[in-house]
């Protein structure tokens, strides 16, 4: 059923579903700025009925196999495939043991009938400020597996994200996976999100720590998003816990740092003044969970 | 570009002529006779359009008829078995989980693919797993022990 509003129905384009890379990326390149691809459709399909999105083309990237893989490699790292769903990555048992902060934050995002489509590719290449995945995703010094008509690159997920809606990808181009790190025993992560019942959160916050009892391979990463038009890394924050003082006293630091150093932006939801009210309150809560459960 | 599509609804091969900017939702309701996916927000916040597919609920308006190709989909009408009501259905039933109705398939079919994959589910998971449907008259109260009682059935049929 239609009422003619732009609201309900697509406009008309063209479906191809290419079952190589190569055939994708050849699709691409004859349609460039027209084409669009498709993985969970969830972001995209809501943005073309607004008419917020134009495409002559969608290309369905779901038959290509080898976009897929989830794979998690001992002292490599998890590689997770441009189609892989939410609920799928949900599933993976290494997620939750050493990508705490990840699972997390795919937990709380939207919900199970829209994780069973969605993908974690579709959710950052949709760039929006408030979205969860960029968060745990640099604080997990995570890259971006980018095939084009030039060959592959891999870019930092910190750099993919250049601004509000905008990446680090060219229309000829296509994500094939993001590969995370390998975390040690050492390491410890968290994802606190604050946000009225499901709706985007006002902030998000992950925290990536390893080595916390020796000083000096100490590392911290701390990693805002919805506070800015893209994600903010707390690199003055993170600097404190390069010296050798108790946890109290550096997470006492860290948070003032946050206060003194990073101004939130104000938006329709939430003040700046409240936004950097509750990344000090935040901050203080994640650094010292994660420093208990050292 | 029309073109025609074969899928499996309810255990039944069917066959539709569909334009490429088709929704799942609007093929279902509109060309296959499925009436009992709801078309409410088209913007995937509800949850009324829920199906089954491939074993998985999704919402089907943000979903192409033409990404449907090949699968199988399972609406509240293919749930129950020979004319009997299955354990979910019969639990709405007795705790009068519905109030008018209109997303009560989409609550059966979503909780039917939880409990199919997993009957041991705890209260605070079925919450959670269901936060994607949305019940206007507000009938979470009985729904939650209707989805807890299926459950037993559940897990008698998967360990039988």
């Amino acid at each position: 059923m239609s009422f003619g509003s732009p609201y309900f129905t697509l406009p008309r384009f063209r479906y191809e579903k290419p079952d190589t890379l190569e055939k994708a990326l050849s699709i691409l390149q004859e349609n460039k700025d027209d084409a669009r691809i498709l993985a969970g459709g969830v972001g995209l399909l809501n943005l073309m009925k607004e008419r917020l999105v134009e495409a002559k083309v969608l290309v369905d990237i779901k038959g290509i196999k080898e976009l897929h893989k989830l794979e998690y490699k001992k002292g490599q790292g998890l590689t997770i495939g441009s189609t892989v769903t939410l609920n799928e990555i949900l599933e993976h048992p290494i997620l939750k043991q050493r990508y705490t902060a990840l699972y997390q934050a795919i937990s709380t995002l939207s919900d199970n009938n829209l994780r069973n489509r969605s993908t974690l590719v579709g959710d950052l290449c949709e760039a929006l400020p408030w979205i969860d995945s960029p968060a745990p995703l640099i604080a997990f010094d995570a890259s971006v597996n980018i095939t084009g008509p030039e060959g592959y690159r891999s870019v930092k997920v910190e750099s993919f994200i250049k601004g509000m809606a905008e990446v680090d990808l060219a229309p000829v181009e296509i994500v094939t996976s993001i590969t995370l790190p390998e975390q040690t025993d050492t390491s410890r992560s968290i994802y606190l999100k604050f946000a009225r019942g499901t709706e985007f959160g006002l902030v998000n916050l992950a925290v990536v720590a390893s080595n916390l009892k020796k000083y000096v391979d100490r590392s911290v990463r701390i990693v805002y998003s919805a506070i800015d038009t893209k994600p903010v890394r707390a690199l003055e924050a993170e600097s404190v816990f390069k010296e050798d003082l108790p946890p109290r006293d550096m997470i006492s630091r860290a948070v003032e740092k946050i206060r003194d150093t990073i101004e939130p932006m104000s938006d329709n939801l939430a003040s700046g003044q409240y936004r950097k009210h509750l990344m000090q309150v935040m901050t203080y809560e994640a650094l010292t969970r994660i420093f208990e459960g050292a | 570009m029309a073109r025609v599509i074969t899928l499996t609804v309810n255990g039944r091969k069917r066959v539709a002529n569909v334009e490429d900017n088709e929704l799942l939702l609007d093929v279902l309701r509109d060309k296959l006779g499925v009436k009992s996916v709801k078309a409410a927000c088209w913007r995937g916040e509800c949850g009324l359009c829920s199906a089954i597919l491939d074993g998985k609920a999704v919402k089907t308006c943000l979903i192409l008829a033409v990404e449907a190709e090949g699968s199988e989909i399972t609406t509240a009408e293919g749930i129950s078995e020979d004319d009997k009501l299955s354990p979910i259905q019969n639990a709405f039933v007795e705790y009068g989980a519905t109030q008018c109705g209109f997303c009560t398939p989409a609550f059966i079919v979503s909780a039917h693919s939880i409990l199919q994959k997993n009957p041991e589910i705890t209260e605070d998971e079925i919450k959670e797993k269901l936060s994607g449907v949305i019940c206007r008259c507000g009938t979470y109260n009985q729904m939650l022990p209707a989805i807890k009682k299926a459950s037993k059935e559940y897990r008698r049929s998967k360990s039988a």
